[in-house]
């Protein structure tokens, strides 16, 4: 059986308000083989972004395991975990994230000073990485000197400049229009075909998620559809069969 | 992350906002700058005291008669009414711990030369006394044990004194009549400038003791002795073998007091160290008080900051940073802030105290080793009050930061 990229297994996460426990991921299991492009779509607060901080080691696990790259995850320590973040995860947010008064190329050359990269290779990669998602023009401008559109294209320009194996990103054409929205999902589309790789996309639309080679639905914290019927076979063996009627209702 | 990278983001991020960075070193300015001015005033007071001990030297005592004892007890046997020339020998010859007597004896005088008179105070003294207070001759000589002996009619006269007399004319070899005798002048003493109290040290006449007492002051008796202590011999010891031997030639009993005063001039410059102490403390206390202020303020921006920017901070985690990365970037704009502030600060300083010597008067020393300490100062209160925020800052949840609003 092949490695796969991404092996989570029964996964839960509760939040804790004032003695108040809030489940938000219940029991999630999910392979993504390397190279795949996955969206999530799901009703709000059906947990999607909780399951990608915990897909990008940026929270812990409450039950479950969680295999990256083979590597459980839960044996790693906070500064592993940082390192595993920085060199294997790119991640790109709904609102961009980009570091105000500080240039494109200076944006996109952050992860890189966290590996120790040296400035002038730290600046050759990023300028690679910028002409790559077409803003080689705009590279010594500040963030606000941008469209929306181009801010997110400069996170993922970020979020790729380290060569990662996987890119996650949180709604990230949720603030943006339909048109700009495509141009970001095509660069996805391509920068998932060429690079290699991995895409873990979260959003509402439908067409949206339509780019991606496999649709994954979330709901009450669990998964309900998954378009691999391999990933969902499995699955059923394990758990329940609320799945197929909410596929059905979503079809 | 190399240093380099650490200390251009912390100097990136600090000029992205200006006018906070400057109100915010504020504090550590005003204080470095003020400790710097101080310092800078102390040094120069310090500086002009050392010239005067270079100048007249601080190994000497001065010796004079105060009179009958008191306490009610009369005596019968009469006791030598002044300080004597004996006295003076005697000291110079008994005293193991005195290099050199002399008697000295001083009267207001009026002083005429061929291009001027005015009324001051000459000296008649023994040769040893240019060793004791170390006049030196700039040009001509000084008198000698053969003049002495001979009670030539001739004198050594210092830089004011000759500009009073003579003006411009070189006074040597030119004739000065005090009491309507003529002494030929031999030497022109050094300079040694204005005292602490404002005395002119060159406004003096310095005559052969001989024939001083007999031309000049009618065979007064000598008043004030002045003796000096050999090289290496603490002031004290010398001061008390010359009581003792003071107290004995004066048939003193044990129970009557002294009736003479040993004045010590180390007693001045003890009193010189005493007061740079005290003012030391002083500095050191506001010093440490302003710094504290500062560092303080340094705290709350640092907090501040921290706070403002917890979603930079969880996106930096979230791709890769590690805590020590946070520390280290938060520590080093604390540190560099308060480093600029010092040398902010140590500029500040040093132009108060050039203010202070021209507009005041005061004399100030800024030498440029207070620059690396004003810097290193500032830097660790830097280190020290910045790293609360920045270990904060570190123990950040990359999520609870990322999703801060
Ligand atoms: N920090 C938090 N503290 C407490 N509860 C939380 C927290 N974050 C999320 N939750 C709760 O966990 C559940 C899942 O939230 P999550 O943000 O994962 O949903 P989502 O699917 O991403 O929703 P959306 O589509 O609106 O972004 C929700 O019920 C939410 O209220
Ligand atoms: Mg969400």
């Amino acid at each position: 059986m092949d490695a796969a990229l991404i092996d989570i297994c029964d996964a839960c996460k509760a939040y804790h308000l004032d003695e108040v426990e809030i489940p938000a991921v219940r029991g999630v299991t999910l392979r993504l083989p390397a190279g795949q492009f996955m969206a999530i779509t799901g009703a709000s607060g059906s947990g999607k972004s909780t399951f990608m901080h915990l897909v990008g080691c940026l929270d812990r696990l409450d039950a479950g395991t969680y295999a990256f790259e083979g590597q459980a995850v839960e044996q790693l320590s906070r500064g592993q975990l940082a390192t595993l973040r920085n060199r294997r995860i790119g991640f790109v947010f709904q609102s961009f994230n980009l570091l105000a008064r500080t240039s494109i190329v200076d944006n996109v050359a952050l992860p890189l000073t966290y590996q120790g990269v040296r400035r002038r290779e730290r600046h050759r990669r990023a300028a690679e990485m910028i002409e790559r998602v077409g803003l080689s023009d705009r590279s010594r401008h500040h963030p606000n000197q941008l469209s929306g559109g181009q801010q997110q294209r400069v996170a993922i320009a970020r979020a790729l400049v380290t060569r990662p194996a996987v890119v996650l990103a949180d709604e990230p054409t949720g603030n943006l229009d339909t048109t700009t929205s495509l141009e970001i999902m095509t660069l996805l589309t391509t920068m998932n075909r060429e690079q290699g790789v991995s895409i873990v996309l979260v959003t509402h639309e439908p067409e949206i998620a339509a780019h991606a080679q496999r649709q994954v639905v979330f709901r009450d914290g669990k998964i309900v559809r998954d378009t691999e019927e391999g990933a969902q076979a499995r699955r059923h063996a394990g758990t329940e069969g609320a799945g197929r009627h909410l596929a059905v209702e979503a079809s | 992350m190399s240093p380099f990278t650490v200390i251009g983001e912390s100097l990136h991020s600090l000029g992205k906002n200006k006018v906070r960075t400057g109100l915010s070193i504020l504090g550590i300015v005003i204080g470095i700058a003020a400790v710097i001015a101080m310092v800078a005033v102390a040094t120069g007071a310090q500086r002009k005291v050392e010239r005067e001990i270079a100048a007249i030297g601080d190994d000497w005592l001065t010796i004079w008669f105060m009179g009958a004892n008191r306490g009610g007890v009369h005596r019968e046997q009469a006791t030598p009414p002044n300080m004597t020339r004996d006295d003076a020998e005697a000291i110079e010859r008994e005293c193991s711990a005195v290099r050199a007597a002399s008697p000295t004896n001083r009267v207001p005088a009026q002083v005429i030369s061929q291009f001027g008179n005015y009324r001051t105070g000459v000296m008649g003294v023994y040769p040893s006394f240019f060793d004791i207070r170390r006049w030196n001759c700039t040009v001509g000589r000084l008198f000698g044990n053969d003049e002495m002996q001979m009670r030539a009619k001739v004198c050594c006269i210092g830089l004011s004194s000759a500009k009073e007399l003579f003006g411009a004319v070189n006074p040597l070899g030119q004739e000065l009549r005090v009491n309507r005798v003529a002494f030929e002048v031999i030497g022109v003493l050094e300079s040694k400038g204005v005292g602490s109290d404002g005395r002119d040290f060159d406004d003096v006449i310095l005559f052969p003791f001989t024939s001083f007492q007999r031309l000049i002051a009618g065979n007064e008796p000598s008043g004030t002795l002045f003796a000096a202590a050999r090289a290496g011999v603490p002031l004290a010891t010398a001061k008390e073998q010359i009581r003792t031997l003071l107290r004995q030639r004066h048939h003193l009993a044990d129970e009557d007091d002294d009736t003479f005063r040993i004045m010590d001039r180390s007693l001045t410059a003890q009193a010189n160290a005493e007061a740079t102490r005290t003012f030391n403390l002083l500095l050191t206390s506001i010093a440490s008080i302003s710094l504290l202020v500062g560092g303080v303020g340094i705290m709350n921006i640092m907090l501040v900051s921290v706070t403002e920017r917890t979603r930079e901070i969880g996106l930096r985690m979230a791709i890769g940073a590690h805590g020590l990365h946070i520390l280290a970037q938060f520590l080093c704009e604390a540190v560099v802030l308060c480093g600029l502030g010092g040398l902010v600060g140590f500029c500040g300083g040093w132009g108060v105290a050039r203010v202070v010597s021209t507009q005041v008067g005061w004399e100030t020393e800024v030498s440029y080793w207070m620059a690396g300490v004003a810097i290193a100062f500032a830097t660790a209160v830097g280190l020290f009050f910045g790293f609360y925020p920045a270990w904060r800052a570190s123990r950040l949840s990359p999520i609870d930061a990322l999703r801060y609003e």
